[in-house]
């Protein structure tokens, strides 16, 4: 490049000098943006401190009782414990999978009964098995819930004559919601999940 | 300090089960383990056992089917066979040909659809977290589609009667057969492309749990695990019923009977089943569906009859004791699962406990077929 | 098993059973002997060059009672003989019967307790049937478990269902049934189904609920 000098321009491969780093803008003359630039429209006799600012800025919103949110989040991501016992668990697989999309609702399979919210009792209970899924139950913390999935469940289904099968797994642990069925339609068991989700709704704050 | 000689081991039990994300249902193995190398696994079942062979005895020849299908909930037209199949021989019953047209499709779809089951779990207990199983469930949906129209249930769908089927198929069947076949090919190659090649899956699966031919026959085992093993005995070649010995289909057979052989001889039964299903649909002629003279109350002789069905998981057979009626006195159902999954403990000591997990899904058990 | 009693619902996915044409006979009791064996069928002898010609080649000392079935010849043993039968039929080149197919139990309520064996031979290909008959007061029969590792569980399963005992059997311990529960065999003749449950008939109420009106059998 070309430097002019006393001696006139002469040819140099020295790079320019670097230009001078930018200053920098303080915090108070930035352009405001979000809650900061709502509160500049309000006047200043509207400010309340002592109140939080998103109630003053966005009013009417997240001012729901606690038990409503609570609900709404624990309807909206219900986690189920994969107890699939018998042919309806062939359901339940079904109904999880990209044909019928169950975790659309936020409900996602989960292997642990620690971590869980829902136990699907999918399939015949039979008296050899009912002390594991007493056990099963005990070890689900609450706020829990149980779907039972199909007729065996409900009542026995087609085996209930026999003396081996528990007549229904209400006679063990409490259930929310039956649905009927030998298998249950994936869309059957979509719907007991909604009747949950209302019942949960539904319950909120005195539970 | 201490060598590894000199250490002082104990023998752990490890309870698997009954509830455990990797065993098929509701199963529980008890495994004695010495660091990590099996010494010895104890199988307790009976979780499932619900008396459908009681109940059975209670209820007239038609109405059993209903206890068919929940037996092996994965294969359930190839049990209404094996039970329409031993009626049919105690009555004396002659199935007209279009339903044994109909029943033979219908019953190589859902050996299709069995083995995709198997293909997907066992990419599940091998690692692959859901991948294989969607992928499985996809061409499984197809196919259960047609088994909607045909029999009007999704699941179990008491379709096979003694003597034929319920009512005649839709008019629109062989079109529809046409049209799911290309795309169950193209799930097929993509689940091949997924797990066949995979070194993850065949470090996991090769020279595990492999049986000898002797042993295997010793066993009892069938279906499959026996195939696989190096023992070419297919029911439908070696005890034709029905119509198999008017198609061209080979009978893959494995060499070491360890999984990965398990699941390469699941893996070309399916390709082999499509081969069946494609030249049954070309003959499939017109015709009645029920035998004509059908008596209106199925009353069967004092007699003793038995029949098997090369099943989804092995050989599916019914044996039937009547004392004269119209109920079975004693119906007996020799489950493919039950025999196979006997065999767990010669197969499992000396593995790894990883190891037990791959070898309990590469036997394919259904619970309800192991404890009726 | 209650007489000629169905369960309350028809079963699921069937057409309604059809009303039959004549009278249906079904007699509260069993008929007697005399009339039983008369409806039974003359019991024809196998065919000439039958598994049953091998059988009797290979065990010249045992009586073998032989005969035709609708699927297989089936040939009835002798308890006692079967230590002598069973390792013959296995081990015998003529016979070669290496794969046991089944192992079950039957209840012929008066005539005893019996026990099936379906053996087959995969490189012969052929088949049979053996039976041997028991009392019911004295329910034991050698066990062929260490012949063919299949009639372990076989063996343990039958054993839970009709109380046979299998003298020999390595661990004879229950398999099917629950730990508490395995006093009584449930595919006895003699074991009733359950009654459903009590409080159901308060549902379904009226004539039905009067009916159904039983405590649940624990």
């Amino acid at each position: 490049m070309e430097v002019e000098t006393a001696r006139g321009t002469i040819e140099t491969t020295q790079t320019p000098a670097p230009a001078a780093p930018p200053v920098p803008v303080p915090p108070s003359e930035r352009p405001k943006t979000g809650v900061e630039r709502e509160l500049e429209l309000l006047t200043p006799a509207e400010v309340d401190h002592g109140k939080a600012l998103y109630r003053q800025v966005l009013p009417g919103v997240l001012q729901a009782p606690a038990e409503t949110v609570l609900a709404l989040a624990r309807k909206s991501s219900l986690w189920p414990m994969t107890f699939g016992l018998a042919c309806c668990a062939i359901e339940m697989i079904a109904t999880y999978m990209s044909h019928y999309d169950l975790e659309r609702f936020g409900i996602v399979p989960w292997p642990s009964p620690r971590q869980s919210d829902v136990m699907i009792i999918a399939g015949t209970v039979t008296k050899k098995m009912a002390p594991a899924v007493k056990l099963l139950y005990e070890q689900m913390p609450n706020p829990k819930w149980v779907i039972s999935m199909g007729a065996c469940a409900t009542n026995g289904g087609p085996y209930t004559r026999y003396d081996r099968v528990l007549q229904g797994v209400d006679k063990i642990i409490p259930v929310d919601v039956y649905v009927p069925g030998c298998p249950p339609r994936p869309e059957a068991l979509m719907d007991g999940f909604i009747a949950l989700q209302h019942k949960i709704m539904e319950e909120r704050g005195k539970v | 300090m201490v060598t590894e000689r000199e250490l002082e081991t104990v023998e752990l039990n490890i309870n698997m089960g009954p509830q455990h994300p990797s065993t098929h249902g509701v199963f529980r193995m008890v495994i004695t383990v010495d660091g990590e190398r099996i010494v010895d696994v104890e199988p307790h079942i009976g979780y499932m056992h619900r008396g459908g062979e009681k109940l059975s005895e209670t209820m007239d020849f038609r109405q059993a089917i209903g206890y068919q299908d929940r037996t092996d909930y994965l294969a359930q037209f190839l049990n209404e066979q094996a039970y329409c199949m031993a009626v049919e021989k105690l009555i004396g019953l002659e199935v007209p040909e279009r339903s044994e047209y109909i029943r033979l499709i219908l019953c190589e779809l859902n050996r299709v659809t069995s083995h995709l089951m198997f293909i997907g779990a066992f990419g599940i207990d091998l690692g692959f977290f859901g991948t294989s199983f969607t992928y499985a469930f996809r061409e499984r949906e197809r196919i259960q589609d047609i088994f909607e129209e045909v029999s009007g249930d999704r699941l179990m769908y008491g379709y096979f009667r003694p003597g034929g089927v319920v009512w005649d198929v839709p008019d629109n069947f062989v079109q529809r057969v046409r049209e799911v076949l290309p795309y169950t090919k193209q799930g097929m190659r993509d689940l091949d492309l997924l797990l066949t090649e995979n070194e993850v899956l065949i470090a996991r699966s090769r020279g595990i749990g492999a049986m000898s031919a002797e042993r295997a026959i010793n066993w009892g085992l069938s279906g499959p695990m026996l195939r696989a093993s190096g023992v070419p005995w297919d029911l439908r070649k070696d005890q034709p019923y029905s119509l198999y010995d008017r198609f061209e289909f080979s009978i893959p057979v494995g060499e070491y009977g360890d999984v990965y052989d398990r699941y390469l001889v699941r893996l070309a039964e399916v390709h082999q089943s499509i081969a069946i299903v494609e030249q049954a649909i070309d003959q499939l002629p017109d015709g009645p569906i029920m035998p004509e003279k059908m008596p209106r109350k199925l009353r069967a002789p004092v007699a003793e009859v038995y029949a098997a069905v090369e099943g989804a998981r092995g050989e599916y057979g019914i044996y039937i004791v009547s004392k004269g009626g119209d109920k079975p006195y004693r119906l007996k159902i020799r489950s493919p699962s039950f025999c196979n999954l006997s065999a767990l403990k010669e197969m499992t000591v000396g593995n790894y406990v990883a190891d037990a997990v791959a070898i309990l899904g590469s036997v394919d058990i259904v619970l309800c077929d192991v404890d009726r | 098993m209650a007489e000629g009693e169905q369960p309350d619902a028809p079963a699921e996915g069937e057409p309604p059973v059809q009303p039959p044409a004549e009278a249906p006979a079904s007699p509260p009791e069993r008929p007697a002997r005399a009339e039983r064996e008369a409806k039974a069928p003359v019991k024809e002898p196998p065919p000439p060059g039958s598994i049953a010609d091998l059988f009797a080649q290979a065990l010249p000392g045992v009586s073998l009672d032989a005969y035709q079935g609708l699927s297989s010849v089936i040939i009835e043993i002798g308890r006692d003989d079967i230590p002598k039968v069973m390792p013959v039929a296995r081990d015998d080149p003529r016979l070669d019967l290496k794969f046991l197919r089944c192992l079950f139990g039957v209840d012929h309520q008066d005539e005893g307790l019996e026990v099936v064996y379906q053996l087959l031979s995969l490189d012969k290909g052929h088949e049979v049937t053996l039976k041997t008959r028991l009392s019911q007061d004295d329910a034991k029969v050698p066990s062929v478990a260490s012949l063919w590792k299949a009639a372990d569980w076989h063996e343990r399963e039958t054993r839970d269902m009709f109380g046979i005992h299998f003298e020999g059997h390595p661990h004879l311990l229950p398999l099917l049934l629950p730990e508490d529960m395995t006093d009584h065999f449930p595919l006895r003749k003699d074991n009733p189904l359950a009654e459903i449950a009590e409080w159901q008939g308060d549902f379904l109420g009226g004539d039905a609920a009067a009916a159904a009106d039983e405590e649940v059998e624990e």
